[in-house]
């Protein structure tokens, strides 16, 4: 016996740990999304090189496509899609238990799917990773059930935020998305995670946000109604694109288990075809919604690429590939948006802001209206452009996305993908209790 | 924190097994922060290489976009200047480049917004503000320009790229000058004259755009300099002429005219030579010179109107009539109906100066009209000038 270590001592220590964990955990999370990141990026560099062919971008994301398929299958089941879904399973349903081959295997799958040109994010992947790497983290120091479970969105929110350079983000995100819960008691560990990922993201890659935008501002009040009007379409356009998202996916689904293996291939072949009329969906694109951002593409461009870009996501992801919509919900909200901005300066009777600037607020408005989380959106469209001054137009259009979104499509789209695969999360009251498993 | 830990009792000493537990967390943890160590070494590494690679694709997209640009394919110019650029925002040079592109791709709009956000990170910068200030020139936002233009005149410029400063200080004035903006023009002039450096091409520019500004007396100094170091200079003749010209110093004028090569102020020496040469109230004259001199200027000026009217056809403009009317009370004066040889008509001075004015009048009309314009027209005006005769 120790007389200097009481048992109050001990259980402040524990307390320390976990803290000390939280920290841990955000700088692996944030390192493996920096890391993913730059993978992505050195494989597509390798596989298309500066200026691709047409013959590359027709047969790349197809012979990719057939190894992703047999290692889908083979070695790395469950790390099909975006992994948010799958995440939230983990934390919901599983006692935060995420095995190690997951993160490894969303690491290589989604670096070679979405380096091989699929139209898909590299954030959704991230979070699976950053909670992956938490969870494998929490078994290996042997935590509690409920204490391994509440690693979960700490991994997630270290991940998000320096997948995106967006801490504040990151943390509402985790609330919002994963334990779906506001005032969680998380909160402080997930805020540290978040900042030292972004800590570590920052001193890596350098303070630079995601997207370069001149400061823009609502020019006129009367321009609130262009706002909304961009709100109702990018609802709208939410809204197609998870329904043809779910429908597809499902027409997949239902094709005979054997060919699941065929699957990413065949989204491969698709996605080889449209990169032929439309090279610019190819991958991420943010360089796109940078152009976009500064008044760089045309109303045609802008229009055609907002269609291109779904039909691409939707094609890639329904197949099987590994990768996310966050990306490409930004990618189509930024042409839907920026095509609005050209036709309301056009058109409107009163002076407009940039198109720009409706580009700015149509990234945020399709974000609301497919991931379904409103604060989230507003406060990454401001962390990623570090832009204030378009605050109140974003949430406007946000809102009315949202509502639409709602409206017409009540489930979740995260929770209508874990449906298809037969999975039901608890409901929002549940959810805030730990698994009867776990006590 | 392991998993009999939520099971501790809350009070009392803790047994050597829950002791020994958390250590071996602690030391867990310690592994971890070994491997988040390596891991951030390992990811620095990459970053490091992913970077020097889109530095390289940047300086190619760049490489492709000015080899566009030469070959007038202005689109694919924009498209890979703006791949350069997303590739390495840092290098302010593709991002004027790609500004030039899009301007001369008639897209001066987008050129303005790019380079606006640029001026936000670098407020200072010399080729940044010329830019925005040559964009703004062409628009319609003058104090815009000025103002940038002057913010890039102001920049740290090496000492080397002192003419270019002198340059850009050029290119404003003449913008002023452009604009009507004389005073303007000529505050940045005076800036320019202390700053400009003493070769015969700096000086001569200096002076005649100080003749445009409205400052002759400055311009007839500088050319009277020039002139004293390249007598020859026909540049600096011409503008000499006209500097002494616009100070009504007609004489010097016609002297620095016509020592001017060929064609060079034409018209200024033939008026300078008008003026000196049939103004009657010219000092020292005799009163018959003065009754010829003003019986001939009125017998020509009424020629003139003559031959102006003769292809008019009524109704007259305003402006015709009234040349008709001036033309009309010219031939009714005494200096017309009597002749230059008639003693009875009056060679007082006042009467000179009513027959100069109404000359004059008629050749202000005649111009007012439209009608060609000679020597002698140009000159009446300015002999009544010259002595003070008001013509309205």
């Amino acid at each position: 016996m120790r007389p200097l270590l009481s048992r109050e001592r001990l259980r402040l220590r524990e307390h320390q740990l976990f803290i000390a964990l939280s920290v841990i955990i955000g700088v692996l999370a944030g390192l493996s999304a920096v890391l993913f990141s730059l993978a992505i990026d050195l494989v597509s560099r390798g596989l298309f090189g500066l200026d691709p062919s047409w013959m590359r971008l027709l047969v790349t994301p197809a012979l990719v496509s057939v190894l992703t398929g047999v290692l889908l299958v083979r070695v790395f089941p469950g790390v099909r899609g975006s992994g948010v879904p799958q995440t939230k399973t983990a934390f919901h349903l599983a006692q935060g238990h995420i095995p190690t081959r997951v993160p490894v295997g969303k690491f290589l799958l989604g670096v070679l799917c979405i380096g091989s040109g699929h139209s898909m994010g590299r954030e959704g992947p991230s979070v699976q990773i950053g909670a992956g790497i938490a969870s494998a983290a929490g078994r290996w120091l042997r935590l509690s059930p409920q204490r391994l479970r509440e690693l979960i969105p700490i991994g997630a929110a270290g991940a998000l935020s320096a997948a995106f350079n967006t801490p504040v983000a990151a943390v509402i995100f985790a609330l919002e998305e994963i334990i779906g819960d506001l005032n969680a008691t998380l909160l402080g560990s997930t805020v540290v995670a978040s900042v030292a990922a972004v800590v570590v993201e920052r001193s890596i890659l350098g303070n630079e946000p995601l997207f370069h935008t001149p400061p823009y501002h609502l020019v006129h009040p009367a321009e609130l109604v262009g706002y909304a009007v961009l709100g109702v379409i990018g609802g709208l356009v939410s809204l197609a694109f998870c329904r043809s998202l779910l429908a597809l996916r499902g027409a997949f689904l239902r094709l005979p288990s054997r060919t699941r293996m065929l699957q990413p291939a065949i989204g491969g072949i698709a996605i080889g075809l449209i990169l032929l009329v439309a090279p610019q969906a190819r991958s991420v694109g943010y360089e796109y919604v940078d152009q976009a951002l500064n008044g760089g593409l045309g109303l045609r461009l802008m229009v055609a690429l907002c269609v291109w870009k779904l039909a691409a996501t939707v094609v890639s992801y329904a197949s099987g590939n590994a990768g996310g919509i966050f990306a490409p919900s930004l990618y189509i909200g930024a042409m839907a948006g920026g095509a609005v901005g050209i036709i309301a300066r056009q058109l409107s009777p009163f002076p407009t802001a940039e198109p720009g600037a409706y580009a700015l607020v149509g990234m945020g408005t399709l974000f609301a209206g497919i991931i379904r989380a409103p604060l989230t959106s507003v406060l990454m469209i401001f962390e990623i452009t570090q832009d204030y001054q378009i605050l109140v137009p974003l949430m406007v259009a946000n809102l009315l996305s949202f509502i639409i979104s709602r409206r017409f499509q009540p489930t979740p789209v995260y929770n209508a993908l874990l449906e298809q695969d037969g999975i039901r999360l608890p409901s929002s009251a549940s959810r805030l209790e730990p698994p009867a498993a776990a006590t | 924190m392991n998993q009999p830990a939520p099971d501790l009792p809350t009070t009392g000493a803790p047994t050597d097994a829950e002791v020994w537990l958390v250590h071996r967390e602690v030391v867990l943890l310690l592994m971890l922060v070994a491997a988040a160590a390596a891991g951030f070494l390992v990811t620095r590494s990459a970053a490091s290489v992913d970077r020097s690679i889109r530095l390289a694709d940047a300086r190619q997209w760049h490489a492709r976009g000015l080899a566009a640009r030469d070959a007038d394919s202005l689109e694919v110019a924009v498209t890979s200047l703006r791949r350069a650029v997303t590739m390495d925002r840092d290098n302010s040079r593709y991002v004027l480049d790609l500004a030039d592109a899009l301007w001369a791709a008639n897209r001066p709009q987008e050129a303005r917004e790019l380079l606006s956000s640029l001026r936000v990170r670098e407020p200072d910068d010399a080729e940044i503000n010329l830019r925005l200030a040559r964009l703004e020139a062409v628009g319609s936002d003058l104090d815009a320009a000025v103002r940038f233009y002057q913010a890039a005149i102001a920049a740290l410029w090496p000492e080397s790229e002192g003419e270019r400063r002198r340059a850009i200080r050029f290119e404003l004035v003449e913008l002023l000058l452009a604009r009507q903006h004389r005073s303007r023009a000529l505050s940045e002039l005076i800036l320019l004259a202390a700053d400009s450096p003493e070769d015969e091409s700096s000086q001569v520019r200096l002076g005649q755009l100080m003749l445009q500004a409205g400052d002759a007396a400055r311009a007839s100094a500088i050319f009277t300099r020039v002139l004293e170091a390249a007598p020859r200079n026909a540049a600096a003749l011409s503008g000499a002429g006209e500097a002494a010209f616009a100070l009504a110093d007609y004489a010097l004028a016609l002297r620095y005219l016509s020592a001017a090569p060929g064609d060079v102020g034409a018209d200024l020496r033939s008026t300078a030579a008008a003026v000196l040469s049939r103004d009657p109230l010219q000092p020292r004259l005799g009163a018959a010179e003065r009754r010829r001199r003003i019986t001939a200027v009125l017998t020509d000026v009424v020629g003139a109107a003559d031959s102006c009217l003769a292809g008019r056809v009524p109704p007259d403009d305003a402006a015709t009539a009234a040349v008709r009317q001036r033309r009309d009370e010219a031939v009714r004066t005494p200096w017309l109906t009597a002749g230059p040889r008639r003693p009875a008509v009056p060679a007082d001075r006042d009467d000179l100066e009513d027959a100069l004015v109404l000359a004059a009048r008629l050749a202000d009309g005649l111009a007012e009209a439209g009608c060609p314009s000679g020597a002698l027209q140009r000159a009446l005006p300015l002999i009544a000038k010259r002595h003070e005769l008001a013509l309205q």
